[in-house]
């Protein structure tokens, strides 16, 4: 691998010297131009020489999201620069969408391994997402459950005998359409009074003989999304 | 033989109503005279002549009512007081004869007096004394047989009242009737009326003076009362004069007082009941022979308070069990009365129970002498409250002669209004007025008048309900302020305890490099110490900020009913429904002494765990059981249940696994709502003693359900002591009141047993109690001492104490009765000027109708006028009636009211009415048209206040539920973060120290994994811990708002310059800068909270503070530059980071994170930096609320 520059944005001298033992011990390659513990003293050190890495923190001082928005001109200014986020943020999802959205390259917890030559060298060969295994296991938990669900939804269908009309309906409903306006919908061929009929019908199968009454419209919505029938993250209208 | 009997039937008949000769008038005046003369010398021979005399007489002729006088007077002597009030009411109903129901009244009043019912008394004094007042004129012209029968009156009602306000507390009013008797007593007709007089005076509390001239006065009035009697027979006097001598004399320091001062007639009485005896014999053969004396009267009630006065010598000579026997006895007749009659004479049984339970308290009988107390105190109670509507009857009489006034303005008010009718006849025919001004002058119409009235009544009604609903409303919005502060705190120190985290898996990181390098790199490891020494830096930090906010007390304890709590939780029952299951809550009138908020959070977890852990068709119960100093409140399931270990776990552990909780067959909870529970109880412990009943705990079998339950302090178990504290629900909550603590301690000390350490407390803080005397809380503590004094025998003391609480008590409830009387009487008279305003009101509009009926008829714009007079009184009356709806200003009703609403229906139908005769008479039909519209108006006016009212009640409930949230939040928040200190604070320092053995000597591989196991471990239970904390953080506090920034800065400015001036005496310069049209996200209480963060540390060293704010992007940049205090460029750069050892600072950037997290802008800036020498800036960005279009108001 050939030298590269790096500089580390780190508040804490402590975690800094954490962090400088690591390079020096596992990732001979790199070399450290500068250190900044607060933004005035990173563009300082950026006017000097522009590095290949950034190793970057996400809080600094009072901000503990000032790293999103360096990272953010980082990648405006300088387009080609890699940047790898190196953050104690270890239950802040929402931050590590914000800063991926900023540009980052990828972003290593401060836990477990912590900071692993390998991950360096992928973003140094221009790999984007590289993320160390506290992130990855939770990006895999994520992906399960949403395959599962996926496959829930379709043994549902198999199950509650759901057709494409009934998908419709149902997720007109939860729209809040009336069934005057779900019958004029291009793609359903039937009027409000055989809609009364297959949302009878369709109380009939989602529901347990001992639950049928009183069920209403919003009800039987309901009942589709805890089946899977529907998926509440995906509520679309037809166009028409 | 049947005609026989007609014929004696006849002859009585005939007697019957035959006139009775003067020799038989003589001899029945006779019978009665001598019936009175015996009252107290022989009960049997009162019986005997008054029998006599009745049959000398018939029934309601002349003597009869007489008799019966005196009869009910023997069976009031003999406590047959059915059978007394019988008696005297066959007088009262059927006799006319002033003197005898002026002698019934005033038996009636002796009665009362006796059975402690103070309305009756006041009832028949009243009377008696009208009866008197119309004697009074007449006095001259009476027979000498009634004049005699109006002294006695006169003198017995004046002794009553007396005897009545000695035993109600009121010395005052009992002394100045005492002395209104002496001038009736004295004339020396009635030899009985002046015993009584001077027995009355003798026996005690109506005397004034130095204590040698009372006990000489009194000892006067009693030894003429024994002589005189002894003299002429009257066994009455001589045997309560005997009993009373006993008592003064049994007394050493008044016995010797007696013996110097009168001699001889000490002598006397020596002579008369210790001849050849020994001197302290004297008081005991007085008592025994005043208890033969009474025997022989057959009076009972004297008999059981002579057994009771020999008792009491027993008792004061430390002979218990003979003065027990005594009490024992007194009792023993009391309880054969109470079965006699539904009359009971509460003071006669309290003040035995009451030296019962001080005599078994002596012989060592700890549960027989509280079980006596406690029915002691209740009798009191019972005794008090019969007493509390005595001065009603009085306050009748002046409401009777106020409306005496209102019936002669109310007739006037009528004169008036004829006239005044009469007036405006006259001058409608003289002039021919237009029509269209008559509809204009409706306005001035009883009905349109009434209309206004009432709407202006209810606005009223809705204006004072509304201020009182603003001001909770304000209330609870400053908890919310001050809770929302303490809030953010608790995130900043959750935050700081997150902040642990890198370190720790540094360190972990660290050792496993080590274990993997070998040998082990020195600087490595000196690497790993140096983490050790943050991590522990940072929990001195976090152990200094708990330490500094552990002395506030932050539990609202109130004595509360469990009752309320179980009806919010009944609120959730279709939650419970909804899954199929049943819920059980118990009826309960218990009530527990604890925080409400917290009680209801706790029995809510436990009810909503046992919703999720309880299959369908299962049941969930709640149990309330009260035991005798703590209530312990269960929640029932007959879900999965827990194994042996779980529970094990629950009960024992401090920390565990929640996740693990649970069979691998349920659904596993994370358990933190347990963990919190236990957490409460732990807080209630270390607050204060009164507390160490509390405890949690859970029983549980697998498959079978569980139980989880909690004990919390039982509440005041004496009736009277809970009502004294209910007068004051606002004292009960913990606020450093040094009665309470005291109240408490004593409690605590008394239920935990040690009586002594109680008694010497209380009389330490009674020496010098602080002022004002809280007098709710003195009642308290005073009993507390006289139950502890009673315990370890210290009679002196619980005599004192006792007579102090009783006393205090009596003033406490009185004045609250009659204060309560009072203003309920206001009421009543303002409900009679309604009545009446209503009946001229009525009059008025009988004069209009005359006027629309006969005046006009026949004229055809009569016709016209009178159909839109009809429409508008239609439409007035309709207005009228939907007023009346809004009445009842409970939002509930208003809300149903609303509901129900179709005024503007019905207006609108009016309207099309007067649009009809639009053709006929365009002038009146507008006058009309005019007129309804000012009855929408004020109509509209009531429906706006009732909406408003409406409105405020929501906000108000919101505030209330975010002010419990978050009141809970930060309890549990506080509990959280101590367990972390507590239970975390080991490893660091192991930690620590096993690095540095290794760098002394060559770190071995069993070093290193001792190391790493001891860091994992730390790491799970700091997670664990962590994870407990950062669950509560969830719940937001923050209310995003625009916020203008110049008023926002000069608000803080403002309260920064109050405040300097009033705690440090000195003006600093604040200067504000600030554009009026910037404006940012943020939530207004947290940005003030911040700038006060940020100035905490430097206010009180700076000379001047300048606030600057300007446009800085998508944001907007705050500059606080601070005059006069000096910061290193290394102090400004530490200054918001974590490892700072500022609490404040560390708050600022906790508020600054909670505003990156919720204005979904990550980026927001906090930092310093010097500035000159001796002055540095902070600077802080929010979001600029005008760059990104956020509609005004919250969003």
């Amino acid at each position: 691998m050939e030298p590269f520059k790096v500089i580390i944005v780190e508040d804490v001298k402590l975690e800094l010297k954490g962090t400088e033992q690591i390079f020096r011990s596992d990732i001979p390659e790199a070399e450290i131009i500068g250190t900044a513990q607060n933004e005035g003293e990173f563009w300082k050190l950026m006017r000097q020489q522009v590095p290949d890495l950034v190793l970057l923190d996400l809080g600094l001082g009072g901000s503990t999201t000032v790293g999103v928005d360096i990272c953010r001109q980082i990648r405006t200014r300088y387009a080609a620069l890699k940047i790898l986020i190196f953050t104690g943020e270890v239950l802040n999802e929402r931050l590590w969408v914000e800063v991926l959205n900023a540009g980052a390259d990828g972003i290593i917890l401060k836990t477990g391994n912590l900071l692993q030559r390998d991950d360096v060298m992928l973003v140094m060969h221009g790999r984007h997402y590289v993320f160390n295994e506290p992130i990855l296991e939770k990006i895999i938990g994520r992906f399960k459950k949403l395959v599962n669900s996926e496959s829930d939804k379709a043994d549902a269908m198999i199950e509650y005998e759901i057709d494409e009309y009934d998908e419709r309906f149902l997720r007109h409903l939860a729209l809040g359409y009336t069934k005057d306006m779900i019958s004029s919908l291009r793609k359903m061929p039937f009027g409000a009074k055989s809609l009364e009929k297959r949302q009878v019908d369709l109380i009939n199968r989602l529901f347990p003989a001992s639950e049928r009454t009183g069920v209403n419209a919003t009800r039987l919505v309901t009942r589709a999304c805890q089946l899977h029938i529907l998926d509440v993250n995906h509520l679309v209208a037809d166009e028409d | 033989m049947k005609h026989a009997g007609l014929f004696i039937a006849l002859v009585i008949a005939m007697q019957a109503c035959s006139p009775l000769s003067d020799e038989q008038r003589m001899e029945i005046d006779r019978c009665n005279d001598r019936a009175y003369h015996d009252r107290y010398v022989n009960i049997d021979s009162t019986m005997f002549y008054a029998e006599k005399a009745e049959r000398l007489t018939s029934r309601n002729r002349y003597g009869w009512h007489e008799a019966q006088i005196n009869k009910a007077y023997v069976a009031y002597q003999q406590m047959d007081f059915d059978k007394a009030i019988d008696l005297l009411s066959q007088v009262t109903h059927a006799s006319r004869n002033q003197f005898h129901l002026l002698s019934a009244h005033v038996l009636y009043m002796k009665i009362a007096q006796r059975v402690g019912d103070g309305e009756s008394f006041f009832l028949h004094r009243s009377r008696a004394l009208s009866i008197l007042e119309r004697i009074n004129e007449n006095h001259e012209e009476l027979t000498e047989h009634y004049q005699r029968m109006v002294t006695y009156a006169r003198s017995e009602l004046h002794i009553v009242s007396s005897t009545y306000y000695y035993y109600l507390g009121q010395d005052s009013a009992a002394i100045r009737e005492i002395d209104e008797a002496f001038e009736y007593a004295r004339d020396g007709r009635d030899t009985a009326q002046w015993l009584n007089y001077n027995y009355m005076v003798g026996s005690g509390g109506l005397v004034r003076g130095s204590d040698d001239e009372v006990t000489l006065n009194e000892y006067g009035h009693l030894f003429l009362t024994y002589t005189m009697s002894s003299g002429r027979g009257y066994r009455y006097f001589e045997a309560n004069a005997l009993q009373s001598l006993a008592v003064l004399l049994a007394d050493p320091a008044r016995s010797s007082i007696v013996a110097r001062e009168r001699a001889s007639s000490y002598g006397f009485l020596i002579a008369q009941f210790a001849k050849d005896a020994p001197l302290d014999s004297l008081c005991f053969a007085m008592a025994r022979r005043s208890i033969s004396l009474f025997e022989d009267y057959h009076d009972l009630y004297q008999t059981a308070c002579a057994y009771r006065t020999l008792g009491e010598l027993y008792f004061n000579r430390a002979d218990y069990l003979p003065a027990l026997d005594a009490f024992m006895h007194a009792l023993s007749l009391v309880e054969n009365q109470r079965q006699r009659s539904r009359y009971t004479v509460n003071p006669w049984m309290a003040g035995i129970r009451e030296k019962l339970s001080m005599t078994y308290s002596a012989l060592g009988n700890k549960a027989l002498s509280d079980q006596n107390r406690n029915i002691y105190l209740d009798l009191l109670d019972q005794y008090r409250q019969n007493y509390e509507s005595e001065n009603r009857l009085l306050e009748l009489k002046h409401e009777v002669n106020s409306i005496r006034l209102k019936t002669v303005i109310l007739l006037v008010l009528i004169l008036l209004t004829i006239c005044l009718s009469y007036a405006v006849v006259r001058r409608m025919n003289r002039r021919s007025l237009v029509r269209a001004q008559r509809l204009t002058d409706f306005r001035d119409s009883a009905d349109f008048r009434a209309l206004t009235g009432e709407v202006n009544g209810i606005r009223d009604r809705l204006s004072e309900e509304m201020e009182y609903y603003r001001d909770t409303l304000h209330v609870s919005q400053m908890h919310i302020e001050r809770y929302k502060a303490a809030n953010v705190e608790r995130r900043a120190k959750v935050s700081l305890v997150y902040s642990i985290i890198p370190y720790l898996d540094r360190m972990l990181a660290e050792v496993r490099k080590m274990l993997e390098d070998s040998p082990v790199e020195k600087e490595r490891l000196s690497y790993v110490g140096e983490l050790a020494d943050e991590i522990m830096h940072i929990n001195d930090v976090l152990t200094d900020w708990i330490k500094m906010t552990q002395g506030q007390l932050t539990l609202h304890v109130t004595t509360f009913q469990l009752q309320e709590i179980i009806d919010v939780i009944a609120l959730s029952r279709a939650t419970f429904e909804q899954k199929h299951l049943s819920l059980r809550l118990p009826s309960t009138d218990v009530q527990v002494k604890a925080d409400k908020a917290l009680t209801l959070f706790m029995i809510n977890t436990l009810a909503d765990n046992a919703r999720k852990f309880t299959p369908a068709e299962g049941c969930v119960s709640i149990d309330v059981d009260a035991a005798e100093d703590y209530v312990e409140i269960g929640v029932t399931d007959t879900g999965v249940g827990l194994s042996e270990h779980d529970c094990a776990v629950l009960n024992d552990s401090k920390v565990y696994d929640a996740s693990a909780i649970g069979n691998s067959d349920a659904p596993k909870g994370f358990g933190f709502g347990i963990m919190n529970c236990k957490g409460i109880i732990q807080k209630y412990r270390k607050t204060s003693q009164l507390f160490s009943v509390c405890q949690f705990g859970v029983s549980s079998r697998l498959g079978e359900g569980s139980r989880f339950w909690f004990r919390l302090p039982k509440a005041l178990p004496l009736l009277w002591l809970m009502i004294a504290l209910s007068c004051f629900p606002a004292m009960a909550e913990t606020d450093g009141n040094p009665f309470e603590q005291m109240y408490d301690s004593l409690y605590a000390s008394n239920v935990e047993g040690r009586h002594s350490h109680s008694l010497s407390m209380g009389t330490d803080f009674l020496r010098c109690m602080p002022v004002p005397v809280d007098t709710a809380y003195a009642v308290l503590i005073h009993n507390e001492i006289a139950v502890a004094a009673l315990a370890v025998g210290d009679w002196d003391a619980y005599r004192r104490s006792n007579d102090e609480c009783v006393r205090l008590h009596k003033l406490f409830t009185q004045d609250k009765s009659i204060e309560a009387y009072c203003e309920k009487m206001r009421t009543l008279q303002e409900s009679g000027v309604q009545v009446y305003v209503m009946i001229i009101l009525v009059s008025l509009v009988a004069i209009v109708l005359f006027y629309l009926l006969y005046l006009r008829k026949g004229l055809r714009s009569d016709r016209l006028y009178s159909r839109l007079m009809d429409i508008l009184s239609a439409h007035i009356d309709n207005a009228r009636s939907h007023v009346a709806q809004y009445g009842d200003v409970q939002p509930s009703h208003l809300q149903q009211a609303m509901d129900g609403d179709d005024f503007v229906r019905v207006s609108g139908e009016c309207r099309t009415a007067v649009e009809a005769c639009q053709v006929d008479n365009p002038v009146m039909a507008d006058a009309a048209m005019q007129l309804i519209a000012e009855v929408e108006a004020l109509y509209g006016r009531v429906l706006h206040d009732a909406q408003e009212l409406i409105s405020l009640d929501t906000q108000r409930y919101k505030a209330s539920f975010e002010e419990d949230r978050l009141y809970v939040m930060n309890q549990i928040l506080d509990n959280c973060l101590s367990t972390i200190k507590h239970e975390t604070m080991y490893y660091p320092a192991r930690a620590k120290q096993l690095v540095d053995g290794m760098k002394r000597e060559e770190a071995s591989q069993e070093q290193l994994h001792e190391l790493l196991d001891l860091l994992q471990y730390y790491r799970e239970v700091y997670m664990l811990l962590y994870h407990q904390a950062e669950r509560q953080v969830e719940q937001h506090s923050f209310r995003r708002q625009q916020l203008a920034v110049r008023q926002a800065l000069q608000t803080f400015a403002d309260e920064l310059s109050d405040t300097l001036r009033r705690q440090q005496k000195r003006e600093v310069s604040l200067q504000v800068e600030a554009d009026e049209s910037l404006c940012v996200v943020s939530d207004a209480d947290l940005f003030q909270a911040l700038l006060r963060s940020l100035v905490e540390d430097s206010k009180r060293q700076c000379d001047a503070i300048h606030l600057h704010a300007r446009e800085q992007g998508d944001s907007v940049l705050f500059t606080l530059t601070i005059h006069g205090v000096c910061l290193s460029q290394e102090e400004t750069d530490r200054m918001f980071s974590p490892s700072t050892s500022s609490i404040q600072c560390l708050i600022a950037r906790q508020i600054i994170k909670e505003h990156d997290s919720h204005c979904r802008m990550p980026g927001l800036r906090l930092y310093a930096e010097t500035k000159g020498e001796k002055a540095f800036c902070i600077h802080f960005t929010l979001l600029n609320a005008q760059k990104i279009k956020i509609p005004h108001g919250t969003i």
